[in-house]
């Protein structure tokens, strides 16, 4: 389902995304956890290349946030 | 319960001297039997393949005067061509099994396998004579087929590489490419396809790596290592996927006492037969999408057109336009001009007792358990096209967010994806009016930004007392990177349920939460994956989003119920029915970002096109003139007549009648070889 060119691009986006960390764990004791995503988790968001928000990072006017009314019910809002 | 499978053994009992057994007894005692005789025995299951209506399994012969093995690459048509040659007492001597050695046949001799050429003389053969028990090794029979195509195939370019580093790589991959090309000459000759596919993706890789050496070499940035790290990591992918495929498929090859199977406890035959199921069922959804590319259809079709979408996910609240069509209407993913997949690499098929059912950029893997419990929810084929599915949307994700090589993008978002966001954020209007590649990827990240919130909502005193924060790019971009999982294995869902589960909500419900009981992920976050499955289901309902959970929690408890009737119970389903009573309000809010993305998920990425070729109804001999996938059946007395069956209805097909406890016989080994000899074929 994925093209030759298409298939070079996504390693490198890959590559920008976890420098080039294995997909695949290397689960040295054989645990399975999942067979649906789990084991996708070894790329967490901490191994990936994630900026890092200082006082000069610009900032998108967006403003979602979820709130709780007096009766336990939860909204969305922005 | 009856128990129709049976083993083969071969005990050495000295060089060239093969002791052979047909038994019913288990395997272990087969073992402890080798073991108390210090002898070395390889055994592999073997299923009669005729049985009887309503009868118990065929008796084993007393004595086994001969053991023949046909290579058939076809096992079911083959059964369906031979029942009417074979005489009644010789049907319950014929056998399937998981090999490539498809069918063994018991006590036939030459003179009699010679009459039934007409079935089985285009497969490779090979025939044991037996004399009280003790196979006679030098008179072995073996025949192979001689080619009749005398075209010129194209041979493949193998890859080379002379860095220290990657000869490694190249060099594994050469000699599994070498041992593939050869053995699917014989029996799987239509996937050296996808090994010149696999060999043109390798020395691409190589050689924009041996550019980047280069270019390291003069002193570049950390942006080309991390692009030679990911080469790697491409390469090793794809050499360990080929080392599975040599030593599963290639293995119990012609001559059967040649090689042991890697899976000890099919050490006779191996699985060559299985990994061709696993393999035909991957092929068969690949082609179906491959009609219509995902990535193409995104970058040149959805970047060009300008759509009013919703980018409010607080005001989201669906509608008529995203209802399943009942008539024929077109869905917005087919129309425009044809996008086939260029080059598309298929995805190396193996089985896998470590990493299960999984996806990777190169293979997909079935869980080994799937080898003996098929026919069970939890290791299920259907579980394997939810992997399938991953790769398709790896390309979606690729086509919104994917950086391209010579892009010198060194952050996850890039600046002009963040201008984008911020000018949709900033329009007055609800329904913001951008090319719908930008807001596809911009409800992504409103979805992932809300599922951050979800953990701390703030009260409604605090919430009018502060003040609006802007919310920086960098955190926008942590967010993503830490959410997209969910986004991802929501598209996931969604894929699998339309197209694969043809969007019937309880079997769809039934089929996950009888497979996620077995894992430990829905038993950590219970929450997460009850929303997941509800969204679900509630996708392309059209109806509101309060409407569309209460009618997806409905549908869930029904399909808890017809689960626990059908005897699959978990602690884990009352503790979700705890959780639907006491954390209704979380769920909700949960519920509602996931339908917001689901839900256009479903309006763009819908369609009857490709859902039609994943169906593969209308020459389907089991569908009998049906192109409905909810009339599809299949009956164990019944065998091949020519045309493939289709793969995923199949598969659906026998999850349906273990789901309602439906099956002809209670043999959970049988009936899971027989669902992977059928697909095989």
């Amino acid at each position: 389902m994925i093209g030759q060119k298409q298939m070079l691009d996504i390693i490198c986006t890959e590559g920008i995304e976890y420098g080039g960390l294995q997909e695949i764990p290397g689960q040295q004791h054989g645990g399975r956890t999942s067979f649906h995503e789990a084991k996708r988790g070894t790329r967490s968001v901490e191994k990936s290349s994630i900026e890092c928000a200082g006082p000069d990072t610009p900032c998108v006017p967006y403003h979602l946030r979820l709130v709780r009314e007096a009766d336990g019910t939860l909204t969305w809002e922005e | 319960m009856s128990q129709f499978t049976r083993y083969l053994a071969a005990f050495a009992d000295g060089l060239d001297q093969y002791r052979i057994q047909v038994s019913e007894s288990s395997p272990v005692e087969l073992a402890q039997r080798a073991i108390q005789a210090s002898s070395e025995m390889r055994y592999s299951p073997i299923m009669p393949a005729f049985l009887s209506r309503g009868a118990g399994p065929p008796e084993i012969p007393s004595e086994v005067k001969s053991v023949t093995f046909v290579f058939s690459t076809a096992p079911y048509q083959t059964l369906g061509s031979l029942k009417p040659l074979l005489a009644s007492d010789e049907l319950r001597l014929i056998h399937f099994t998981l090999g490539l050695a498809s069918l063994v046949f018991l006590n036939f001799n030459m003179e009699r396998i010679e009459d039934l050429c007409d079935s089985i003389s285009m497969f490779p053969l090979e025939h044991w004579p037996v004399n009280q028990g003790m196979v006679r090794v030098h008179e072995i029979v073996k025949k192979i087929p001689e080619k009749t195509c005398c075209t010129h195939e194209p041979v493949i370019q193998l890859p080379a590489s002379f860095h220290p580093e990657l000869r490694v790589y190249a060099e594994q991959i050469a000699a599994s490419l070498q041992a593939l090309w050869a053995s699917y000459e014989t029996y799987f000759k239509e996937e050296r396809n996808t090994l010149r596919q696999i060999v043109a993706q390798a020395n691409s890789l190589i050689e924009h790596h041996t550019e980047l050496q280069q270019t390291l070499a003069n002193n570049a940035g950390i942006l080309e290592q991390k692009k030679a790290n990911a080469i790697r990591a491409g390469l090793v992918e794809i050499s360990a996927a080929l080392s599975y495929a040599v030593t599963q498929g290639t293995s119990g090859s012609l001559p059967v006492l040649s090689s042991r199977s890697p899976f000890p406890h099919h050490s006779l035959l191996g699985i060559g037969g299985a990994v061709r199921a696993i393999t035909k069922y991957t092929r068969s959804l690949e082609r179906a999408f491959a009609s219509r590319s995902a990535y193409e259809v995104i970058t040149q079709r959805y970047s060009k057109l300008q759509l009013s979408v919703p980018k409010m996910l607080s005001a989201y609240n669906s509608g008529p336009e995203y209802k399943f069509p009942t008539s024929t209407q077109q869905e917005h993913f087919d129309l425009g001009p044809d996008c086939p997949e260029q080059d598309p690499i298929p995805l190396i098929a193996h089985f896998s007792l470590r990493h299960g059912f999984m996806e990777s950029k190169f293979s997909v893997t079935a869980a080994s358990e799937a080898l003996t419990a098929e026919s069970m929810p939890p290791w299920t084929l259907m579980t394997l096209s939810h992997e399938i599915m991953h790769s398709r949307v790896r390309s979606i994700f690729h086509a919104l967010f994917g950086k391209t090589w010579d892009d010198a993008a060194h952050s996850v978002l890039s600046e002009n994806e963040y201008d984008e966001f911020k000018s949709w954020i900033a329009a007055v209007e609800p329904e913001q009016r951008m090319n719908l590649r930008s807001s596809l990827r911009n409800m992504v990240l409103v979805f992932c930004d809300a599922v951050e919130l979800l953990s701390n909502p703030v009260d409604r005193a605090d919430a009018e007392e502060a003040e609006d924060e802007d919310l920086p790019v960098a955190k926008l971009s942590e967010r993503y990177s830490r959410h997209k999982y969910m986004a991802i294995e929501l598209m996931v869902h969604f894929h699998d349920y339309y197209f694969i589960y043809a969007r019937q909500p309880l079997p769809y419900l039934m089929s996950i939460w009888a497979s996620w009981i077995k894992v430990a992920p829905p038993y950590a976050r219970p929450l997460e994956y009850l929303t997941r499955s509800l969204a679900t289901v509630a996708s392309g309902t059209g109806l509101d989003k309060k409407a569309a959970f209460d009618q997806a929690k409905e549908y869930f408890l029904e399909a808890v119920d017809a689960l626990k009737a059908a005897g699959t119970t978990s602690p884990l389903y009352e503790e979700l029915q705890k959780l639907l009573l006491e954390r209704e309000n979380e769920l909700r809010a949960y519920f509602e970002a996931c339908y917001y993305l689901i839900d256009n998920v479903r309006l763009f990425f819908a369609s009857g096109t490709i859902s039609e070729r994943v169906d593969a109804l209308r020459f389907d001999p089991l569908a009998e003139g049906s192109t409905s996938p909810e009339d599809y059946g299949y009956s164990i007395y019944v065998y091949g007549e020519g045309k493939p069956v289709s793969p995923v209805r199949f598969a659906l097909a026998s999850l349906f009648k273990t789901l309602k406890r439906n099956h002809e016989i209670d043999d959970t080994q049988w009936l899971s070889a027989w669902n992977l000899m059928v697909i095989s074929s």
